[in-house]
């Protein structure tokens, strides 16, 4: 089964809710224009040249280990323009983040969009998605502390209206 | 994840496609849920609604489904469903569909009633597919479709139909670049046109009777099982090309140049010498070869291979680089004549692997011989692999034999190796 993502890079005329990056601030969150028409996600990147760092990065809130993974990567993969470089580059740092705890691979997931990386940021959010895959709703709002903002009645509403996925 | 920006939490959520997971991540939060319409792909595996409670159809699940998506491209259903449902579905997503997946299950119950508009017919619906996957599909009649312009890839695996039914159903996909037809009955004489077509892979189920006429001058990778007689005209970007009848013999090939042709397998149990002889002179300039037929003759009757003459044989085939042959093909270059012609600037310039599967002791001097000489004339030699089947032992010469192949092996050790 492929999962099938967008991410354009062009400024080709899509129809789509185009979320960019505004430069000047890395906390800046950007908030999405939304065309009715078509609604799809893309992350457009307004930087090119910010997507092939070979420099070593310094990763905030991250342990050296996983530092010099990631500039493993950015070393490789910026280094060759052979696929099989590119695809080992990618394997290499695909079962390093299988190892890491969850929480990491959040933080990388900020330092990735933060930097405008789309190679590190493909990666790390495909670990995320994989990591939310087949749990309950319970267990990631626990891995991902993420609050309940539903009211007690709004919750069983959703329950209700998908009673099959919550039968276990 | 509350520091990401919201953009990035679409985009991590829109990646997820399992129908489960998708329902369930619309009950996390409320920014989870308004995520959740843009997902692109959506999949529903066979299980999944195995234990419904009363009131509930998969039809309907999915449909519910589906309605959140605000614009679908890809979808993956095993699950059962019936045409109606499909229909249904189709009538929402059917113009952002690019790829469609589904379990028809049709072969299961031949003898259902069949839904009408069939499920087939509904397909139609989504005309801007790309790309179209079916699984268990009986075709009694072609369905009628309009023409699917964007669709480029179809594969279907396990189907019942007839000739006319196949050649129909292709006039709706014109364009298509790939085509894979696996597990496919009820076939006899198989006439495919596809002016664009690249890749096709084509397993016909039965007696390995049928006979194929390709017309796809742009065909570059094909396979075909299950064929005794095929003809393909137009093969100027052929690369790849594999041959293999498992239940029948094959008689006849028609292919027209290969001149850029670098991997030919073929294989079956039988075959006729002309095919076989056609097939290594059209295969000149072939890199890696691949031979596991077992017996030739026109008839009935199984018959040896007649002698190859291993210098002409490697002289016509300059480029090959590996080889892999089985008892018939070994046998035939170690007749007695075979190293006829040999001189000292014969050699075999690009060889730099072979595998041989020995099965019988007969002519063993020969044998020995024709490995001799592939490794003193192939200069580039890097690997010998010899798989020796069951060979009748309990006849002295097959112990000798294997005593020779082991001295041989111990002479050049680094080149081979024995299984």
């Amino acid at each position: 089964m492929s999962q099938t993502v967008v991410l354009e890079q062009n400024a080709v005329e899509t129809q789509s809710i185009t979320l960019k990056f505004d430069g000047c601030s890395s906390d800046a969150n950007p908030s999405p224009i939304v065309n009715p028409e078509n609604q799809s996600i893309t992350i457009k990147f307004d930087d090119q040249a910010s997507n092939h760092h070979t420099i070593p990065v310094s990763i905030p809130n991250v342990d050296s280990e996983t530092e010099a993974a990631v500039n493993e990567f950015l070393r490789k993969h910026g280094s060759s323009d052979e696929e099989s470089v590119r695809t080992d580059a990618m394997n290499d740092l695909w079962s390093f983040i299988e190892r890491q705890e969850i929480g990491t691979v959040v933080v990388l997931v900020k330092f990735a969009s933060d930097v405008k990386n789309f190679e590190l940021l493909e990666i790390f959010c495909q670990r995320v998605a994989d990591v939310i895959a087949k749990k309950t709703v319970e267990e990631v709002r626990e891995i991902f502390n993420i609050a309940n903002d539903f009211t007690p009645e709004e919750e069983q509403a959703i329950r209700d209206e998908h009673r099959w996925a919550f039968e276990d | 994840m509350e520091s990401l920006p919201d953009a990035v939490v679409q985009y991590i959520l829109s990646s997820l496609s399992n129908a489960k997971d998708v329902a369930s991540c619309n009950c996390v939060s409320k920014k989870w849920k308004d995520s959740m319409p843009f997902i692109k792909s959506l999949y529903f595996p066979r299980s999944i609604f195995d234990h419904l409670s009363h009131g509930q159809t998969p039809d309907t699940i999915v449909m519910k489904i589906i309605s959140s998506i605000s614009r679908l491209e890809e979808l993956v259903v095993y699950c059962r469903f019936t045409s109606t449902g499909l229909a249904s579905w189709l009538l929402i997503v059917g113009h952002s569909l690019k790829k469609l997946e589904l379990r028809m299950d049709d072969l299961v119950d031949q003898n259902a009633p069949i839904d009408s508009p069939s499920k087939l017919e509904c397909i139609q619906a989504a005309r801007n597919l790309e790309s179209l996957r079916l699984w268990g599909v009986l075709m009694v009649r072609a369905p009628k479709w309009d023409v699917f312009q964007k669709l480029k890839n179809l594969e279907i695996v396990g189907a019942k139909m007839e000739d006319s039914v196949l050649t129909e159903a292709l006039r709706s996909t014109p364009n298509l670049t790939h085509l894979v037809l696996l597990g496919c009955e009820g076939l006899r004489n198989v006439w495919i046109e596809l002016l664009e077509l690249k890749h096709s892979k084509l397993d016909f189920y039965g007696l390995g009777s049928c006979s194929l006429t390709l017309r796809a001058p742009k065909i570059e990778y094909l396979e075909v099982q299950g064929c005794s007689w095929i003809r393909v005209r137009e093969t100027n970007y052929l690369k790849n090309l594999s041959i293999a009848n498992n239940a029948g013999r094959v008689y006849m090939v028609e292919f027209g140049k290969l001149i850029v042709l670098e991997s030919l397998s073929i294989r079956g149990v039988q075959w006729c010498w002309d095919a076989i002889s056609k097939m290594l002179q059209l295969a000149s300039e072939v890199q890696h070869l691949y031979m596991k037929i077992e017996f030739t003759g026109d008839f009935e009757a199984l018959l040896p291979f007649p002698e190859i003459n291993f210098v002409d044989f490697f002289k016509s085939h300059p480029k090959l680089k590996s080889f892999d042959i089985h008892g018939a093909m070994f046998a035939a270059l170690s007749h007695k004549n075979s190293l006829k012609n040999v001189d000292s600037s014969f050699d075999i310039p690009c060889l730099e692997e072979v595998v041989i599967t020995v099965r019988s002791p007969l002519n063993a001097e020969q044998k020995m011989s024709t490995l001799e000489s592939l490794v003193k004339f192939g200069k580039k030699l890097k690997k010998m692999k010899m798989k020796i089947l069951q060979m009748k032992s309990g006849h002295c010469s097959a112990d000798d034999f294997f005593e020779e192949i082991c001295k041989f092996k111990f002479m050049n050790h680094k080149l081979i190796s024995i299984e």
